[in-house]
């Protein structure tokens, strides 16, 4: 009994302290910005109470099949030709700043394998750096395959994870997740480079 | 003799509807400068704000949601039954770590994005039922948590497709009560796992779309009404691919729900803040649903809303493996104050 009028005083001060906190919500909405899908459904709809008419309509019976057909009606396409010049314009400009890398560097002497090597190590420089910065992920978000498929891209795929897991430690975090994104272009790169390798050999032992 | 609350085969009519006696929204900056960003109750200064990972980031902001809803309402921890929660990540750790701080008797929920809506119902039903008087539904989630769970490392340079949604930084809760002044939930349809084969797990709106149509139906059939009971039909997360799936189904069932039809992920974000079909994750609907759709409703500009809550239910296991999404949606009817 007296647990319920303690329960019963509980209650009292909700209802006040409720009352309160929504009379301010209230005011704090009439001060608000009223997006525009909302109004326009309120214009159009207005607050009115409800009818609750009977329906008489039938469930929808879909098959995977014909519910394909209703999402690609309306999942919106990429827009190829557009990811195609950014792809170009992005990817042909990472590659000319290499190649500018690379004139600098012969202009300093290096010449053959060395400077080959020396404006690779550059550009993986670059894009660990623009990675670091937090810019490299926004140019990738445009350029897609532009900004992936040259060096600056591996750097990324490496510098992101390590990034990311460092937060797990360096063992099991940065170590153990360091190739997520980078593992499997090694496995296949490597694979593939294998095969040609073989059927290479093939070749020349057959003539 | 059947359930004398269950109405139909999957609707619960509340015989006393609880009350929404408090409700917090806790917003990350993108949020922030989308077109609500007025509505919302705390916003965080930046994605991490202070803490040395996002995972604590997150779970902060669902704790501060709670906190603030019980604060609201001047009671303590020891005056609310229940914490009804949930988030996106592995095992929900966001929620259980919150939970540490707050020592309410918890009942942890994954729905993925229908975690609000799951929590309302269920939540309601605790109430009604007679188990608690005063229960706090929330759910949180955080852009870059759910990034590196679900996809890639934050700072790849990878493309996004044009149906992808964003994932939402941010947590709500809302403060049930058996009585007092507020929105009232008046009535819940749990939803049925709907899977019509979408792999896609960049098309989530997709995925989702046929269980929340299937949902909204349901709940149409076994109340008897149709979208005329209703001023607004709002979904936890569609985005706009899904939106669209979902109104041209319903169209098909013959309900015209195209005008008073929306979507938390539509509403959230502006389509300058290039978010694609726009946003999702848990705290999406958690967020709106606890600002400006609760405002709207004690303002009086709307009367009866059907808060549907959709879940993409996949891992990144699942997805790997190939299967299909499984979708759900749970749905609850919030009426504004007499």
């Amino acid at each position: 009994m007296n647990n319920d009028e303690k329960m019963g005083e509980g209650q009292k001060q909700v209802l006040k302290q409720a009352e309160q906190f929504n009379r301010q919500q209230q005011q704090k909405a009439q001060q608000s910005r009223f997006p525009e899908p909302l109004q326009s459904l309120v214009d159009l709809v207005g607050p009115e109470q409800p009818k609750g008419q009977i329906v008489s309509a039938g469930e929808p019976k879909l098959t995977p099949q014909q519910y394909k057909q209703v999402m690609n009606q309306h999942t919106p396409k990429p827009t190829v030709v557009k990811n195609c010049l950014y792809a170009f314009g992005i990817g042909g400009l990472i590659c000319a700043i290499g190649q500018i890398v690379q004139n600098i560097l012969k202009s300093f002497g290096i010449n053959g394998v060395g400077m080959a090597s020396a404006s690779t190590i550059v550009m993986i420089f670059l894009g660990a750096f623009l990675t670091g910065l937090g810019v490299y992920d926004e140019i990738g978000k445009r350029a897609g395959a532009g900004s992936l498929v040259p060096v600056t891209g591996f750097a990324n795929s490496m510098v992101a994870p390590a990034m990311e897991f460092k937060r797990e430690g360096y063992v099991y975090g940065v170590g153990a997740k360091l190739f997520t994104i980078a593992g499997p272009v090694l496995v296949y790169g490597i694979t593939t480079s294998f095969i040609i390798g073989i059927i290479k050999f093939l070749i020349g032992w057959m003539r | 003799m059947t359930a004398p609350k269950l109405k139909g085969k999957q609707t619960v009519a509340f015989a006393t509807p609880p009350v929404i006696v408090g409700f917090g929204s806790v917003v990350g900056p993108m949020e922030a400068q989308g077109p609500l960003g007025s509505c919302f109750h705390k916003i965080l200064k930046d994605t991490l704000d202070g803490e040395q990972t996002w995972e604590k980031t997150e779970s902060k902001m669902l704790k501060d949601a709670v906190k603030m809803v019980i604060a609201q309402a001047q009671l303590t921890d020891k005056d609310i039954n229940y914490l009804l929660a949930g988030d996106l990540l592995n095992q929900i750790i966001s929620t259980n770590y919150a939970a540490r701080d707050v020592s309410v008797p918890l009942i942890g929920l994954y729905g993925a994005c229908s975690t609000m809506a799951l929590g309302l119902a269920l939540g309601s039903m605790l109430i009604d039922g007679g188990y608690g008087d005063r229960v706090v539904a929330a759910a949180s989630s955080h852009h870059d948590t759910a990034e590196r769970q679900f996809r890639f490392p934050t700072e790849l340079g990878s493309q996004r497709q044009m149906y992808a949604q964003w994932t939402v930084t941010g947590a709500g809760a809302t403060l049930l009560a058996k009585q007092g002044y507020g929105v009232k939930v008046t009535h819940a349809t749990m939803g049925k796992i709907v899977d019509l084969g979408v792999c896609d797990v960049n098309n989530m709106g997709a995925a989702m779309a046929p269980a929340i149509t299937d949902t909204i139906i349901s709940h149409f059939k076994d109340l008897a009404i149709d979208e005329s009971a209703y001023d607004l039909v709002i979904s936890g997360d569609l985005g706009q691919v899904g939106l669209d799936i979902s109104k041209d189904l319903l169209r098909q069932a013959g309900y015209q729900l195209d005008k008073k039809f929306t979507d938390c992920g539509v509403l959230i974000y502006d389509p300058n803040q290039d978010t694609h079909a726009g946003g999702s994750g848990c705290g999406c609907s958690a967020v709106v649903i606890n600002s400006h759709i609760m405002q709207e409703l004690l303002a009086g500009r709307l009367r009866r809303v059907l808060f549907v809550g959709s879940g993409a239910l996949m891992s990144s296991t699942s997805c790997a493996q190939g299967e299909s999404i499984p979708a759900i949606g749970h749905a609850v009817v919030l009426e504004a104050p007499a």
